[in-house]
């Protein structure tokens, strides 16, 4: 009996073997320069400058209180807000270091404590428990929420620095890519945890499980809850834009997988030439054809909701749920199938929640 | 690995089996028997009744999850939060620190009941003492040392905030947050203790003329139970009193306390581990039916299943923290690694409070428990801040060695 569970306990571990790790000669330094040049720093530049303008709106509406600056304002939080779902995939380097996506898109915000920090005109918005009262979800509520800033200063003071604030983390975040962070990230081309694919390939993963899938989706549908919660999505007093926002959340994740340039003219070096360079299959089709037409049936399976996610979580629930189940089914092929094809390890856990 | 480590472990139990049915031949005749079965819901009726109680354990689940919240109301004084966990003032007069009135009316206590169980503490009321008097002091460290930092960012060295993920937690100058080190601690020395080393121990379940009664029919006073069977069901609300319906808790597991229903229901969702709930459910029904039918021998396997399934949870948990917490510091998320060494200290502190059935003592003793946590602490001037790797790694080994995991089981 013992022999016979040792032979067997060998054999075994000889099986175990197979998964050795993957040598191959793909051009990662080419990847990471598209990424760098064609993708990312033009998503900053855009996002800066659709911010820039956001916050010389602001300024003059605050100098001035004129109704037709704050129409203009408003139209502008729109271009902002979309341009910023473009970059928030990229928490690495210059943005990871400042916690750029916790000070820019926490949402639910916190609406009694926003109104507290700003008549109580004491706050610093560095501070983590002031996630919740800053970027553009507190943005979303000065500006479309039931407060009239025509007659408070003090929300007014608070809106402007607000935008003061992000402008200065997208900028100071575009500045070091341009100057020193681009040749690092390009130049760290290995193929270790802390290398550039590595670290960025968690990074998607990670925004589209986490922030496309749960956040946008998922949690105001109930899906982690039991019911619909849907005060939990994003853009909620601006509710018409919740669906765009997703949607070119997932036209972002899309584009970056197929190495689409961010103005879309150029092809380059991506997550699926990388695949079809290794030749890795799911059942006998190319699994960068199974995640991009999976992409394509999540925007088939959201087309019917209503353009107010948190309309559709409580109207239309199980069309929310379908787009949660068409959006997991891309969690498994990029999270499992892909990342042990390129042979990167998930370097995030779930987090506790407590 | 694993489908290795698996195929070893069956092939034990097949190896167990047949030495059982080859060498005791004499409990064949005993297996025979009509045997006592688990009824599919924990509901057990007597006249037409439920004979099932716990309502001093559902009480003591909702007084934790105030005193949890408590512990970051940042307007709440150290008296308040001690009235909470004592339910009394320093004097011993009633108080009303809760939010729910019927908290406020009842006369059960936290304090009373953590490191009480009689296995443990009944001739050991010195330890008793000093385990309560370190809640105390974690709950003053929390006013004293946290609370007046809160409006500022913590660095080593520095108590405030620091962001874990989205989150902001909130340490003392070493790193630490004393509300996890109250929280989880008293997973270990109320509710597990209260269960494995109290309710489910035969001193106590076997207590005075209790077996006597049990096979008479004698009820407590005014009440639709044995004494025996009651002790049972008190166990059984330490992780399942919190349920919306105690019958079928499992529906619910995870999200009925923040105390062992949590951790079971987080052991569960790890698939190295799926089953954990099933068989601790499963024994304490199947006790529960074997208490009715006199079967005092399968009540106590039932409970040394219990003992040892919940046991290991507990180290699961804190290395598990241990380990988050190195992956954390790795990728330079300093606040999520803080947190989880927060939580890791809190269930290390329980460790002290499992129960090995082998030797009917805990899997770590004081002693033990007390080196692991000054070790945390011990790498440097900073605490938390500066715990090493080799340390985390080297606790987190130590811990799986005691139980029947693998590290592996944990990480993966």
């Amino acid at each position: 009996m013992l022999g016979a569970l040792m032979v067997l306990s060998l054999s075994c571990v000889e099986e175990d073997k197979g998964d050795a790790a993957v040598q191959d000669n793909f051009d990662r330094q080419a990847l990471l320069s598209f990424w760098a040049d064609e993708i990312i720093i033009p998503a900053y530049e855009n996002y800066s400058e659709e911010l820039g303008q956001f916050d010389s709106l602001v300024q003059s509406y605050r100098a001035k209180q004129l109704q037709s600056d704050l129409i203009a304002l408003k139209a502008q939080f729109q271009k902002a807000y979309i341009a910023w779902q473009w970059v928030s995939i990229y928490e690495i380097g210059p943005a990871e270091s400042r916690g750029l996506r916790n000070y820019s898109n926490v949402y639910p915000c916190d609406t009694a404590e926003l109104l507290g920090l700003a008549s109580s005109a004491n706050y610093n918005l560095s501070l983590p428990s002031t996630f919740d009262v800053q970027g553009w979800p507190a943005v979303d509520y000065l500006l479309f929420g039931p407060n009239d800033l025509s007659v408070s200063p003090e929300l007014r003071q608070y809106l402007s620095d607000l935008s003061q604030r992000l402008l200065n983390l997208s900028q100071a975040t575009l500045q070091d890519w341009k100057n020193s962070y681009r040749n690092s990230f390009v130049a760290n081309a290995g193929s270790s945890a802390d290398a550039s694919v590595n670290k960025l390939i968690n990074d998607f993963v990670y925004h589209y499980e986490k922030e496309l899938r749960a956040g946008k989706i998922g949690i105001p549908a109930g899906v982690f809850s039991g019911m619909p919660l849907s005060n939990r999505a994003e853009a909620y007093y601006n509710g018409d834009l919740s669906k765009q926002l997703f949607l070119e959340s997932l036209e972002a994740h899309r584009r970056f997988f197929s190495g689409l340039s961010y103005d879309s003219l150029n092809r380059g070096p991506s997550l699926k030439a990388y695949l079809d360079y290794l030749q890795i299959e799911e059942n006998g089709t190319l699994l960068s054809t199974r995640i991009e037409d999976q992409f394509d049936l999540v925007k088939q399976v959201a087309s019917s909701l209503d353009s107010n996610l948190a309309k559709a979580a409580t109207d239309q629930t199980t069309t929310m749920l379908q787009t949660f189940d068409a959006l997991q089914q891309n969690v498994i092929w990029m999270k499992v199938d892909m990342m042990q094809a390129l042979n990167v390890r998930v370097d995030y856990v779930d987090a506790d929640g407590d | 690995m694993k489908t290795y480590k698996t195929l070893k472990s069956s092939l034990l139990i097949g190896l167990f089996m047949v030495s059982l049915s080859a060498c005791e031949k004499e409990n064949q005749d005993k297996l025979n028997e009509p045997s006592v079965l688990a009824p599919e819901s924990y509901s057990f009726n007597r006249n037409g009744a439920s004979s099932v109680s716990y309502s001093g354990q559902t009480t003591r689940l909702a007084m934790g999850k105030e005193l949890n919240a408590a512990l970051l109301d940042f307007s709440k004084s150290k008296s308040d939060l001690l009235a909470m966990y004592a339910n009394q003032d320093a004097s011993g007069n009633d108080v009303d620190p809760f939010s729910n009135p019927e908290l406020n009316a009842s006369d059960k206590s936290l304090r009373s009941k953590t490191a009480a169980s009689y296995d443990y503490f009944a001739m050991n009321a010195t330890e008793s003492a000093a385990i309560r008097g370190q809640i105390d002091q974690w709950i003053e460290a929390q006013v004293d040392e946290i609370f007046p930092f809160v409006n500022q960012a913590a660095s080593p060295g520095t108590a405030g905030q620091v962001a874990d993920g989205s989150t902001a937690r909130y340490v003392n100058a070493q790193g630490l947050e004393f509300n996890q080190a109250v929280g989880k601690s008293l997973i270990g020395a109320l509710a597990l203790d209260q269960m494995l080393n109290n309710y489910l121990s035969a001193s106590v379940l076997d207590a005075g003329s209790n077996r006597e009664d049990n096979e008479a029919g004698v009820l407590a006073e005014g009440q639709n139970h044995t004494v025996m069977e009651h002790k049972w069901d008190e166990a059984y609300g330490y992780l399942f009193g919190g349920a919306a319906d105690g019958a079928k808790p499992l529906a619910t597991l995870g999200g009925d306390d923040d105390f062992l229903n949590k951790y079971l229901g987080r052991l569960e969702g790890d698939s190295d581990f799926t089953g954990a709930a099933d068989r601790v459910f499963n024994a304490f029904k199947l006790g529960r039916a074997a208490i009715v039918a006199g079967d005092y021998d399968l009540r106590d396997a039932q409970a040394d299943i219990i003992r040892e399934e919940l046991s290991e949870m507990i180290g699961i948990r804190a290395a598990f923290y241990l380990q988050a917490a190195k992956k954390a510091f790795a990728n330079g998320e300093d606040g999520a690694a803080l947190h989880d060494l927060s939580e890791a200290y809190g269930f290390i502190y329980s460790l002290r409070f499992t129960h090995n059935v082998a030797t009917d003592a805990p899997y770590f003793d004081a002693t033990e428990v007390e080196n692991m946590l000054s070790d945390l602490m011990g790498d440097g001037n900073n605490g938390l801040w500066d715990v090493s790797d080799q340390t985390l790694d080297a606790m987190s080994n130590a811990i799986a060695a005691r139980f029947k995991f693998e590290l592996n089981q944990v990480t993966n």
